[in-house]
């Protein structure tokens, strides 16, 4: 089994790369509808319901960057639709398309610590999961 | 990095830290180390850590270099007013020293004791410092 630094997982918003990011994360959840009834023998028993995904992240922040912070903010004051590819930069691994909003923007400076912003990201409609070419 | 090469040029340009230990090229001010026969007061500068900062892109483009600033004397008195102005010389300083691009300069701690050097009781008190760095 091959193993990967995780620098390889990135995040392509309308085709363009999010700069200077530290770390990066995709939650696939799907809601479970719960249908135990008397003949369930004490077990649980589940359909599955609503599938929903968030890509949740952090980055250095610099408002010269090809895609800064001020960008993300503006997506979330306009509530303005991004398309979204996040994806494993190894060809044959998986990348995720779909469309979805800014719900979060983050800035935060700590006394004599690193600058950098925290977004998320909540996928709406279908997200697709393909191989990276 | 080379947070101790700007630490080192910060102290040895500064007057009151040069009042103590003299001023310039002939400042008894080394790094990492110096002879046990070496004239008290004096201070040694020692880089003990880096904390860098990559990201997806590349390299860090931001450090923050870990350095220890010792400053030992024959008095007590004398080692507090060196620690006391070494600190005054370097907490929150930035500037570009030895072409060493220091965003900032924090204060971290320091502690004091004593030893015996030659037979004699000689003071000590290490300061810790975080210097921001660009690369």
């Amino acid at each position: 089994m091959a193993q990967y630094n995780g620098t390889k997982l990135k995040l392509l918003q309308n085709g363009t790369a999010l700069d200077d990011l530290i770390d990066i994360t995709m939650v696939a959840d799907a809601e479970m509808i719960e249908v135990t009834n008397k003949d369930s023998n004490s077990w649980a028993e589940f359909l599955p319901g609503k599938k929903n995904v968030t890509i949740s992240g952090s980055a250095d922040l610099d408002s010269t960057s090809v895609l800064p912070a001020s960008d993300i903010f503006s997506k979330i004051s306009a509530g303005t639709s991004v398309s979204i590819i996040f994806y494993h930069s190894v060809t044959g691994q998986k990348s995720y398309t779909g469309t979805g909003y800014y719900k979060k923007f983050q800035q935060k400076g700590g006394t004599e610590d690193r600058m950098t912003i925290e977004f998320e990201i909540q996928m709406t409609g279908t997200v697709t999961q393909t191989s990276t070419t | 990095m080379d947070g101790e090469l700007a630490t080192h040029a910060i102290l040895s340009a500064d007057t009151a830290v040069g009042a103590i230990v003299g001023a310039g090229t002939s400042a008894s001010i080394f790094y990492d180390e110096a002879k046990q026969t070496t004239p008290m007061p004096l201070i040694i500068v020692s880089l003990f850590g880096i904390d860098p900062s990559d990201n997806k892109d590349g390299a860090s483009d931001l450090d923050f270099d870990w350095v220890y600033v010792y400053c030992y004397a024959e008095s007590k008195k004398q080692c507090n007013d060196l620690a006391r102005a070494a600190r005054n010389a370097l907490d929150r300083k930035s500037g570009t020293y030895l072409s060493v691009v220091v965003q900032s300069i924090e204060f971290i701690t320091q502690n004091s004791g004593s030893e015996f050097i030659g037979n004699e009781p000689r003071w000590f008190i290490e300061q810790q410092y975080k210097l921001t760095i660009n690369l």
